[in-house]
């Protein structure tokens, strides 16, 4: 362990990855519930645009991601709520056209193609200092902002009309809702990278979910599986020089795995 | 009628406030027609479900005090389902279900809970406990209920007071009167769908 602490790079991406993965789950739980799991990758796609325009213009392309994700989370909820074309289709449309926006201009500037790479699958050395103070500003406001529409979230991922009519402000809960999502995707690239984004949101709440408790506990579940599989994923992959998405997302997948065996048997020992 | 849909002409008025500017949302509860169709993965307990019933009159980034506490446990027991507290609302029957739903209603402390179509895929005996759920808590609590249904028999039979409508109101009276009259023909006489409005006193 001595020498995981000597690199500052290590020690940024920690705390990143602390931050990252105790947002994650509570962000996650809502989307999952709520059947949105499809727009995490779809906004991180929409982030790989953002990243890419960044690196062209130069400027810190995890300000341009930002950008990008949460001005495209406005315009995908309005075109689902529209009616006009479905949901799904919205999504595909707006993943599609990132990505080809994407590929576009990275080829306009075939220098950063090493870049790129680290950006797509996550990397323990991206974390910048910069980067680290955007990604606890973001979180700090993210958490703020959640726990001042916690409750109502829960009432509207349950049961959307009867919130409605108990007064909630359910349209404008939504935008703010996928806005923070939005900007939960963007800050998450330097660590797990855009195309594993949507497994580090969805994985420890379905596996969470596994275990049939109520919200709160359920909640508590996927984060101690977040944490868990973000730090240990981190360390691993300093050791084993491996990819930190990757790492993270297959012990994520471990652990899920492990959960939906171990219910199971047990459900038939009963 | 509960501000879900945009009236298409006319205006609405609850408590005789316009809807457009309505802002005694407690003041009505509501059990929607999807209640017992909601996912049945949801995590959570049927004591969570209840406090629900709270949020709508609470303000943004307050938590529920001693005294929700209280009313959520008054409500579970007014429907008998307090001891059912801490088991996942997925993991109970249909009929239990409703009756949670109806206590998150009466956990807003409303003075009017809307019912939209409530008994749609219960059985005949569910059903019929159901009723006397109502009976009981209209009798008890002096709460008024707004039924919408379209069981007509069902509804003459268990309501005080009879509004059909289809389109636009047809009758408005005794649930006695409507049947002994050719209403019913009018009301069934057009294809489309046939809502009952009924309220008990």
């Amino acid at each position: 362990m001595g020498s995981l602490f000597h690199y500052d790079f290590i020690i940024r991406a920690l705390e990143a990855g602390l931050l990252i993965g105790a947002i994650a789950p509570v962000i996650g739980i809502f989307l999952v519930l709520r059947r949105y799991s499809l727009i995490a990758d779809t906004l991180s796609h929409v982030s790989l645009a953002g990243v890419a325009v960044g690196l062209l213009i130069k400027v810190n392309p995890l300000i341009t991601a930002i950008i990008a994700s949460t001005v495209s989370s406005v315009v995908i909820d309005k075109l689902r709520t529209s009616k006009k074309i479905y949901g799904e289709t919205a999504l595909s449309i707006f993943l599609s056209g990132s990505l080809a926006m994407a590929i576009i201009l990275i080829g306009l500037a075939h220098g950063f193609n090493v870049d790129i790479f680290s950006y797509l699958f996550g990397s323990i050395v991206t974390v910048k200092n910069t980067d680290l103070y955007i990604i606890s500003i973001l979180s700090a406001i993210i958490i703020a902002l959640l726990s001042l529409f916690f409750k109502e979230l829960i009432y509207i991922s349950f049961d959307e009309e009867s919130a409605q009519v108990s007064g909630i402000k359910v349209k404008t809960l939504n935008t703010f809702f996928i806005i923070l999502a939005a900007a939960m995707i963007a800050i998450a690239i330097p660590i797990i990278g855009i195309l594993l984004i949507s497994a580090l949101l969805v994985l420890p709440t379905v596996t969470a979910l596994q275990y049939k408790k109520s919200f709160k506990a359920t909640l508590l579940i996927a984060e101690i599986i977040s944490l868990f599989s973000v730090m240990s994923g981190l360390i691993i992959s300093f050791y084993l020089n491996l990819s930190p998405g990757g790492t993270i997302v297959l012990l994520m997948l471990g652990i899920f795995c492990l959960t939906l065996f171990y219910k199971n048997f047990s459900v038939t020992k009963n | 009628m509960v501000g879900l849909l945009k009236p298409t002409s006319g205006e609405i008025k609850l408590f005789g406030q316009n809807l457009n500017n309505f802002k005694d949302w407690h003041k009505l509860g509501y059990v929607s027609q999807k209640a017992v169709n909601f996912d049945f993965l949801f995590p959570a307990t049927v004591k969570e479900v209840v406090e629900m019933g709270r949020y709508g009159s609470k303000g943004l980034f307050k938590n529920l005090n001693k005294k929700d506490d209280g009313i959520v446990e008054r409500s579970l027991n007014q429907v008998e389902m307090w001891n059912f507290k801490d088991r996942l609302i997925g993991d109970l029957s249909g009929g239990q279900q409703q009756r949670v739903f109806i206590a998150r209603a009466l956990a807003a402390e409303p003075e009017v809970i809307f019912l939209d179509e409530p008994t749609v895929g219960v059985d005949a005996k569910t059903q019929e406990q159901f009723y006397a759920l109502l009976k009981k808590l209209n009798r008890e609590l002096n709460l008024t209920l707004v039924m919408i249904s379209h069981d007509i028999e069902i509804m003459t039979k268990e309501t005080t007071e009879l509004a059909c409508v289809n389109q636009s109101l047809i009758y408005h009276d005794d649930p006695a009167n409507c049947i002994r009259n050719n209403y019913i023909e009018q009301l069934y006489g057009e294809k489309n769908s046939v809502n009952v409005i009924a309220h008990k006193h």
